[in-house]
């Protein structure tokens, strides 16, 4: 529904370019009804006129905002209460505002704007546009308050130990959950807004001096070229600014969680954040880090080396098992030990269909039962996942239309992509194994390595903003091995940003 | 972009002209996991071969559909050479057949008795079958009615020959494991001659091939017996008990087995622990002579004697004796194949390396010198302990 | 002149897996029997004086691949017409590599199907590697090289721990003399692999750091031809001479040995996976050189499509080449080496290398 408009530009485009001309008029009513005309009397434009005490149908000033989007009682106090009552004493035509007005209104932040762009465009944020009769001048008054989500625990990147508190889908509160962690003069944060439509705000942070320059501008340049309508989510953007515009490997980090952007940008690595999306995202990433978890710098050096290689396992268990299996049951019979093979052959001698097509539709039938699991109303969820996994499965063994194996490699299969910490890497599994299943079906395990073979060369060709996305297993870096397959205990790493 | 779409146009290319790939089903494979040869009277068709089947139906016990049927089905084809009886049985057994599971090969007496040469040059080849299986001489009998023994401890007959054999030459020692590749090894070289294990059958009755063997406590069952001798590639002569244990010990296969050893009025029960032995073949004199050095480690562990073990010296006494006990018996055992001039024991292959000019000029006449050459033996017999008694409990 | 970069490492990896290449599978110099390791050793020491030959080609010439400098000492004809038949062997010694490799597949586990899909498969992926250039083919060695190495010590562990070696199998040493072990060296143990190894004056080039050219080359053949010689010390131990000659693969046939406990056992995918990878690293080698020798002679652009054409042809060829495998192999070993090997690989270079140096000392006299 949203990809339809994309890229349409031209003559049906929204009326945004109309009001980029032209300057606030003195006359005020008349800018009064041309912000109604330009917002299409919107319903939730809301414009107080403060009108003279003294003189009916005198208007002095007009308080304009969007109903919603800015602080209400804010905007009551101090905005509305002290302009009436300035106006009770001086009931005449305001002059030389922008001197006074610093005097009249208790706003923390007030600017003086021009064009009618710029007014046009603060409305739309939440700002409140303060307009009075004889001036060509209109005052903008920071008001924004948009309904924001409390913050919460992290839902898809979940740890035992650290920090609980997540992103929310405000930008300033993300901006400030990152601010709140390193108290550092360097932190840098540049401001831009994307989507020629939704004009969406995203912020890129980064350490000065810890982040490579190069880099930086690199950024900055592909987020300014972005040409799209709208920018809902993160992934919006990731796929706009990555390197590589038809790989399955994710060129960007997701995270939803502060402690994680703040490593990265301890790091040297960039954190671009989109105003609606608790998922920040994080260049450049290599192949490496998405077997990371913040978790593995909580905990004992040792545990998390080895839960990290446990990934590393998992992530190859849940690409190849049941292609290996298809094979080893299809072609290489000879390799699959005789007891083994004695038992398989025996589950298998009442199964109706080929091995390939008992374990693609298990396969399938599994992603049925995951997608169902993530759309299905919470309070279902839990029953579907029962129902599917326990007696689907249980009942198409008894029945006989699939080996008891061929549910084992399946679940063992999904099960192993759950630990993975990151769900854009999960997604790679799932085709990869799609993908591999064919192939072993075809050919084999020789397949399977060709194949393996075939993934391996596109990795090793992709890069993240110039950086090989193998690094630094291939090329090869000794000095950088300390975080990749292992992690060092915390002060043998931390030397390493200290030289820099 | 144009790369990934011609990629994925060969390979769809690729899909449509593997019509001959190696994908097979399971449920369509005969896994054949033994295999007998025989000798066939007809001379056309010299070898009668039969193939053990696996039947996974008879195997499995959670099938519902199933249970029925014996764990494995015998199919027996005659031809000129094994792969075409191979390609034959295709006649007969209802699956493609898949010799990658082979397990085993018996071959019977009487085809060993007339020439094993070049029979396993279609197992070398290797495309077919492992060479890393065993192989075992039915004693007596033909191998097809060893196959045929229905066996009640283990699955497969086949699985219960070789586990049999293991226990054996883990236990025992009177023979051992051979497996194809060694044999064939054996075949190739010049100076070492062929033995492999013998197997029959025990309590033999019309019922050992039919489900009620397991329906009984004394049932049909396969026995280990004895060491075929081989004179290149003919079979010879079967060593038994002793004198096939007493093989094993020069070649160092042995590793635990008792030697009995007679005392004052009864007998004395030293179990090896460790044999290790080395072979040498020496010149002298323009001559061979025969090396070999045994050190036996043992534990004196039953007696019928009244003997006072604490004393240190009673035990060197048993050294003494067991040195002497198993020194006879390897001598006798080498004099029997110097005799049948088999030497299974490879001291030509051990004088090859120590010798190779002496070698390359008497290889030819190697099995008379070796039936000539005289014998030394140097065994080393150490007792380490006598269990967990010093004396015995004596009948007062 | 190329943008491309390939540091030390991943040289060093490249060169080791492709002396591992064909070597490993076949074991070269077995028919010298016990004597094999010998065979390896001394290949290994005359494989170094010819790196230094091929080095010091390079260190006169650093930035230009074999074909460019040899149009630069012996003139445009001369050198282009040599630089076409250097080309036209590289792809012929690919194609080479390819029917070995297919065939270790038809006779071991893919013998049902047709050696058409299996090379096709295979070229397949090689293009792809040849298309993405010899930057991400260089990462893809240095994983490879972690995974060869750690299959192969697992091998050998499995060797030793099973007790499949028999040491006395390597008696006696020189038994037969020193006349096969000569025969065997010369010349089929020292142009292959030691003598292959100026597929990488192609490569060269492209090293970031020049200088490390001659430390990394080195180290690299020292190590692979000391663990060339392990390898067949392990093969012999556990074969016996017999065997080995016997055995058209000697290490799939020493792997199949292994069965540690009937729980460990059928290995034979480990060593296929091993020899897979160690042909795909190789052929991709010869193909880049093919690649960048034609580049450089006819001074154009790698196009997507000639990299289709030459990947044809060397999978067409390795087709063709040979009518069996005995016919392929004998035709490796008797033939190619003498009216292929000992010129191109030996000959030629030694000559390049003298008339460089005769013309660099005449050169300061001219000027």
């Amino acid at each position: 529904m949203r990809i339809g408009r994309f890229h349409k530009k031209s003559e049906e485009k929204p009326t945004t370019n109309r009001i980029n001309d032209g300057t606030l008029s003195d006359d005020m009513n008349e800018n009064v009804m041309r912000v109604k005309n330009e917002l299409g009397h919107s319903a939730d434009l809301s414009v107080r006129l403060i009108e003279s005490p003294h003189h009916k149908s005198v208007v002095h000033a007009a308080v304009i905002h969007l109903d919603g989007m800015a602080d209400a009682n804010m905007i009551n106090e101090n905005i509305v209460n002290p302009l009436i009552e300035w106006f009770k004493e001086n009931d005449q035509i305001l002059t030389e505002m922008e001197e006074r007005a610093g005097r009249i209104l208790t706003v923390s932040q007030l600017t003086v704007k021009e064009s009618w762009q710029e007014l046009i465009s603060s409305v739309l944020t939440g700002d409140t546009v303060v307009l009075v009769n004889g001036n060509t001048k209109a005052i903008i008054a920071s008001t924004k308050s948009q309904p924001s989500r409390a913050i919460t625990e992290p839902t898809s990147q979940t740890v035992i130990r650290g920090p609980k508190d997540s992103f929310t889908e405000n930008l300033r509160t993300n901006t400030s959950l990152i601010r709140a962690r390193i108290q550092n003069p360097d932190v840098r944060l540049v401001s831009m807004k994307v989507g020629s439509v939704t004009q969406t705000d995203i912020a890129i942070m980064y350490i000065q001096g810890i982040a490579d320059e190069s880099i930086v501008k690199e950024v900055k340049e592909r987020v300014k070229g972005i040409d799209i309508d709208g920018v809902l989510e993160s992934n919006y953007i990731e796929e706009m600014i990555r390197d590589d515009s038809m790989t399955i490997f994710p060129l960007l980090l997701n995270t939803e969680r502060p402690d994680a952007v703040v490593g990265n940008l301890l790091e040297g690595r960039i954190a671009i954040i989109i105003h609606g999306t608790p998922f920040v995202l994080i260049v450049p990433a290599v192949f490496s880090q998405f077997f990371q978890s913040p978790e593995d710098y909580y905990q004992n050096q040792y545990i998390s080396s080895s839960l990290r290689l446990l990934r590393f396992g998992a992530f190859f268990l849940s690409m190849y098992a049941s292609s290996i299996y298809l094979a080893l049951i299809t072609h290489h019979q000879g390799l699959i030990p005789t007891t083994l093979i004695v038992s398989l052959m025996a589950q298998r001698e009442n199964v109706p269909f080929p091995a390939i097509v008992e374990i693609f539709v298990m396969e399938i039938a599994f992603e049925i039962l995951r997608e169902a699991g993530i759309r299905m109303p919470r309070a279902i969820g839990p029953a579907v996942s029962i129902v599917g996994a326990l007696i689907l499965g249980q009942a198409a063994v008894e029945a006989g239309f699939v080996g008891a194996a061929v549910v084992i490699i399946v679940a063992i299969s999904a099960i192993s992509s759950f630990t993975l910490p990151n769900t854009s890497l999960v997604n790679v599994t799932r085709g990869i194994r799609f993908m591999l299943l064919f192939v072993s079906a075809f050919i084999g395990l020789y397949g399977v390595l060709l194949f393996s073979l075939c993934i391996l060369l596109h990795m090793s060709s992709l890069r993240s903003f110039g950086v090989p996305y193998f690094a630094p297993i291939a090329p090869f870096r000794f000095k950088e091995q300390k975080d990749v397959l292992f992690r060092f205990p915390l002060p043998s790493l931390f030397k390493k940003s200290s030289r820099k | 972009m144009k790369m990934n779409i011609s990629l994925l146009l060969s390979a769809a290319i690729c899909l449509l002209i593997s019509g001959c790939s190696n994908y097979r089903e399971l449920n369509d494979l005969g896994v054949i996991i033994a295999m007998g040869v025989d000798h066939n009277e007809d001379p056309k068709q010299p070898y009668r071969v039969t193939y053990q089947v696996i039947n996974p139906s008879g195997l499995s016990q959670t099938n519902k559909a199933g249970g029925q049927g014996l764990a494995v089905i015998n199919y027996t084809v005659t031809g000129k050479t094994l792969l075409e009886t191979l390609g034959k049985s295709a006649s007969v057994i209802p699956r493609e057949n898949n010799t990658t599971h082979l397990s085993l090969i018996i071959i019977g007496e009487k085809l060993a008795r007339n020439d094993l040469d070049l029979l396993f040059d279609g197992l070398d080849r290797g495309k077919y079958s492992r060479v890393s299986i065993p192989i075992f001489i039915a004693r007596g009998q033909t191998a097809k009615d060893v196959l045929g023994v229905i066996e009640p401890l283990e699955i497969t007959p086949g699985k219960n020959i070789i586990s049999t054999t293991q226990n054996n030459q883990k236990l025992y020692g009177s023979s051992s494991e051979v497996l194809a590749y060694e044999v064939i090894a054996s075949l190739l070289s010049d100076g070492k001659d062929v033995s492999l294990p013998g197997i029959s059958i025990r309590n033999a009755s019309q019922i050992g091939k039919q489900t009620k063997n397991l329906e009984t406590t004394d049932p049909t069952t396969i026995k280990v017996s004895g060491l075929a001798v081989f004179r290149k590639g003919k079979m010879v002569r079967w060593l038994d008990g002793e004198t096939a244990r007493a093989a094993q010990f020069v070649t160092s296969k042995v590793k635990n087995t008792p030697v009995v050893l007679p005392c004052k009025k009864g007998n004395v029960t030293i179990t090896t622990i460790g044999v290790k032995s080395k072979m040498v073949t020496e010149i002298h004199h323009e001559k061979p002579v025969i090396h070999s050095k045994i050190n036996v480690m043992g534990e004196l562990l039953e007696t019928t004697c009244q003997l006072n073990f604490s004393d240190p010296n009673v035990l060197k006494e048993f050294e003494k004796k067991m040195v002497k006990e198993i020194e006879q018996q390897i001598k006798r055992t080498i004099r029997i194949t110097q005799k049948e001039k088999a030497d299974i024991f490879g001291f030509g292959d051990a004088l090859s390396r120590t010798n190779p000019a002496y070698w390359r000029e008497n290889k030819k006449n190697w099995d008379n010198l070796y039936s000539d050459a005289p014998i030394a033996l140097k065994v080393n017999v150490e007792i380490i302990n006598s269990g967990l008694l010093m004396e015995p409990y004596g009948t007062k | 002149m190329p943008k491309i970069k390939i540091d030390g490492f991943q040289l060093f990896c490249m060169m080791l897996i492709f002396m591992f290449g064909s070597n490993l599978l076949l074991t070269i110099g077995k028919g010298a029997k016990q004597d094999v390791w010998i065979v390896n050793l001394l290949s290994t020491l005359f494989g170094c004086l010819l790196y230094f030959v091929y080095i010091s080609l390079f260190k006169k010439y650093p930035d230009l691949p074999m074909t460019g400098y040899i149009r630069k000492i012996w003139g445009k004809y001369i050198g282009s017409a040599l630089s076409f038949l250097y080309i036209i062997y590289f792809v012929y010694l690919a194609s080479r590599v390819l029917r070995d490799f297919e065939e270790l597949l038809i006779s071991s586990t893919y013998r049902r199907t047709s050696i058409i899909t299996l090379g096709i498969c295979m070229i397949l992926v090689i293009i792809y590697g040849v298309h993405l250039g010899l930057e991400a083919f260089a990462r893809v060695a240095c994983l490879c090289f972690v995974i060869i190495i750690m299959a192969l010590f697992i091998l050998n562990i499995m060797f030793v721990l099973g007790g499949y070696t028999k040491l006395e199998n390597l008696q006696p040493v020189l038994g037969n003399g020193w006349g096969m072990v000569w025969k065997e060296m010369i010349p089929t143990g020292i142009t292959v692999p030691f003598g292959e190894l100026i597929t990488f004056t192609m490569i060269l080039p492209y090293l970031n750091k020049s200088g490390s050219a001659v430390k990394v080359g080195f180290f690299a053949i020292i190590l692979g031809g000391v663990s060339l010689t392990l390898n067949s010390i392990m093969l012999l131990s556990v074969l016996g001479p017999e065997a080995v000659l016997r055995s058209n693969f000697p290490s799939l046939t020493a792997v199949s040995y292994i069965n540690i406990a009937d729980f460990i056992e059928r290995l034979d995918s480990l060593i296929l996976i091993l020899m897979i990878i160690l042909g795909f690293i190789k052929i991709s080698i010869f193909f880049f050189c093919a690649i960048i020798g034609a580049a450089d002679l006819f001074q154009m652009k790698p196009s997507p499509i000639f990299i289709y054409l030459v990947g044809g042809v060397i999978f067409i060829s390795s087709i063709m080449i040979a009518p069996s495998y005995q016919a392929h192999i004998n035709e490796g070993l008797k033939i190619v080496p003498y009216l292929l090997h000992l010129p191109l690989l030996i000959g030629i270079p030694i000559l390049l290398l003298l008339t460089a140096s005769i013309k660099q000392k005449l050169k300061p006299a001219v000027s």
